[in-house]
C-alpha cells in the first residue's frame, strides 16, 4: 500500500498550527503509519510548551524606567506620523488657509523651501532624546575621542566634538541618528542650571550660508549653519542672543574653516 | 545676523483613541521583544539593552512604519537586523542564558545534568539562526511568512533552520546526551 507525501515543512507546520486545513488529512495519515515519526512531533509540541513556560518564568524586568520612556516617545511618534510634514508646514499652511490659497497646492513648493529637513529632524530628536534625563545616552563625556572618530567614520567627514565648558555648556554624550536617510551625529550639553541644549551635525550638503538663521519649532529655538562640509543645527529652550552666541563659538572652533 | 525668522507651531491634531491604541499595543509587544531579544543575547542585561536600541532606532525611522502594517513584526525586525548587523554598544560579556535558567534554587551539584536538560539552555546551545527562527515561530508565534520576512531569509531557509533547531533541541533534551561537552554533534 503507499504512504501519502507528506514534507518535513509539513510535519513542521502541523506542530505550530499553520498547515492548511486540507492537509491535515495527509497528515494523520501518513503519522498514523509511523509511530517513531509520530513521537517525533509529540517531542517538538512538548519542548515549545516547554520553552515557552521556561521563558515565562524567566525574570525580563518590565519596570526599566528608560525603556517605559522610550516606549511612550515611540507611541506619540507612530500616533502623529505627519509630524514632521507638519510641524514645516503648520504656520503657513495657517496662513494660506486664511488666504484661500490652500486648494491650489501652492503651498507644498512655497513652504517647501523655508526650513530644511534636518532642523526639523534636530528639534525632534531634541524632543525625544535631549530633554529627558533618564533617557540613556549612548557614548559618555568621557569618551570624546572615541565618539570624535565614530562620528567621523559615519558622517564620512573629520568632526571633532566642539567644546564649551567656557560657556558653561558640559558635554553629556552623544549618539548617532538619521535624517533622511543620512547620519545625524546628536551632542547633548547642559548647563549648571540641568538644562539641555543639543547640536546636530550632518554632512547633508545644504545651500545654507555660514550665517546663522533663527526659527522657533515649537516650544524650542533652533539655530542651523553650514561650515565647510558640515550642517550645523542648535537647538534648545533658550533666548536668540544666547543661541547666537553659542554658534559663533561653534564657529570659531571648526575646523576646515570656510568652503 | 538674524536672518530669516519664522514661527512654527506644533500640529496638535491627535487622536486620543488611536494614541491609546498605540500605547496598549505597543506595551504588548515590548514583552514579545524581550524575550526575543532574551532568546537572542542569553542575558537580561543585554536584551534590555537591546530592547532599548531597537525602540531608539524605532523612533528615528517611525516615518517608515507604514499604517496597517504588523507594528509586531516591523518592530521585530528592527530588533532582528539590529542584533545580527552588531552595530550596536556593545557591553562587557554577561551572565549566559545557561545560568539564569538554571539559577531558579537547583543545588550546584546537578547544575551539569540539569543544564542539558534544561531547555532554555538548550535553546541556548543552538546556533544564532536556528534560535532565531525557532524563537520567532515556536515562541512568538509568528507565521512561517512573517518570520521569514523578519530574518530577511527565504521561507525554505526558515523552514530548515526550524527543522534543524528543533531536532538538535530533541536530541539534546533527550536524555540521552548528559555531558554537555559531547552534545555538539552528538547523535546517540
Amino acid at each position: 500500500m503507499s504512504l501519502p507525501e507528506v514534507t518535513e515543512a509539513e510535519l513542521q507546520a502541523f506542530v505550530d498550527g499553520q498547515l492548511p486545513a486540507e492537509r491535515c488529512t495527509a497528515v494523520l495519515a501518513y503519522l498514523g503509519q509511523r509511530p517513531a515519526e509520530l513521537k517525533r512531533l509529540a517531542d517538538y509540541a512538548e519542548h515549545k510548551e516547554e520553552l515557552r513556560r521556561r521563558l515565562e518564568n524567566v525574570d525580563l524586568a518590565a519596570d526599566n524606567p528608560a525603556t517605559t520612556e522610550l516606549e511612550r516617545a515611540l507611541a506619540a511618534r507612530l500616533t502623529r506620523p505627519y509630524y514632521s510634514r507638519w510641524l514645516r508646514y503648520a504656520a503657513t499652511v495657517a496662513l494660506l488657509l486664511a488666504a484661500g490659497w490652500i486648494s491650489h497646492g501652492l503651498y507644498q513648493n512655497y513652504v517647501e523651501s523655508r526650513i530644511p529637513e534636518l532642523v526639523i529632524k534636530a528639534a525632534e530628536a531634541h524632543d525625544v532624546f535631549g530633554v529627558d534625563q533618564r533617557r540613556p545616552v549612548e557614548l559618555t563625556a568621557a569618551s570624546m575621542a572615541e565618539m570624535a572618530d565614530w562620528f567621523s567614520n559615519r558622517l564620512g567627514r573629520p568632526v571633532e566634538i566642539p567644546v564649551l565648558s567656557t560657556l558653561g555648556l558640559h558635554l553629556i554624550g552623544g549618539r548617532l541618528l538619521t535624517a533622511d536617510d543620512r547620519p545625524m551625529a546628536q551632542l547633548i550639553y547642559e548647563d549648571e542650571a540641568g538644562q539641555r541644549l543639543t547640536l546636530c551635525l550632518s554632512s547633508e550638503p545644504l545651500e545654507l550660508g555660514e550665517e546663522v538663521e533663527l526659527v522657533e519649532v515649537g516650544d524650542l529655538t533652533a539655530g542651523y549653519w553650514q561650515d565647510g562640509d558640515l550642517t550645523y543645527a542648535l537647538v534648545g529652550d533658550r533666548p536668540d542672543e544666547q543661541l547666537v552666541a553659542i554658534a559663533s563659538e561653534l564657529g570659531a572652533q571648526q575646523p576646515g574653516g570656510r568652503l | 545676523m538674524l536672518a530669516a525668522r519664522s514661527s512654527i507651531t506644533y500640529w496638535g491634531a491627535r487622536s486620543a483613541m488611536t494614541g491609546q491604541a498605540v500605547i496598549e499595543q505597543l506595551a504588548e509587544h515590548i514583552g514579545g521583544l524581550r524575550r526575543y531579544a532574551f532568546a537572542l543575547t542569553g542575558s537580561q542585561p543585554e536584551a534590555e539593552d537591546l530592547v532599548q536600541d531597537t525602540l531608539v532606532r524605532a523612533i528615528a525611522a517611525a516615518r517608515s512604519f507604514r499604517a496597517g502594517g504588523s507594528l509586531r513584526a516591523w518592530l521585530f525586525s528592527i530588533m532582528h537586523n539590529l542584533f545580527v548587523s552588531g552595530v550596536r554598544r556593545r557591553r562587557p560579556p554577561v551572565v549566559a542564558l545557561n545560568e539564569e535558567a538554571v539559577a531558579v534554587g537547583q543545588a550546584p551539584a546537578q547544575l551539569i545534568v540539569l543544564e542539558v536538560r534544561d531547555a532554555l539552555a538548550a535553546l541556548a546551545r543552538l546556533p544564532e539562526t536556528q534560535r532565531a527562527a525557532l524563537s520567532l515561530v515556536a515562541l512568538e508565534d509568528f507565521s512561517y511568512e512573517q518570520a521569514a520576512k523578519i530574518q530577511g531569509i527565504p521561507l525554505g531557509t526558515l523552514m530548515s533552520r526550524l527543522a534543524r533547531g528543533r531536532e538538535t533541541l530533541r536530541q539534546t533534551l533527550d536524555g540521552e546526551l548528559r555531558v554537555p561537552l559531547r552534545v555538539i554533534g552528538g547523535k546517540q
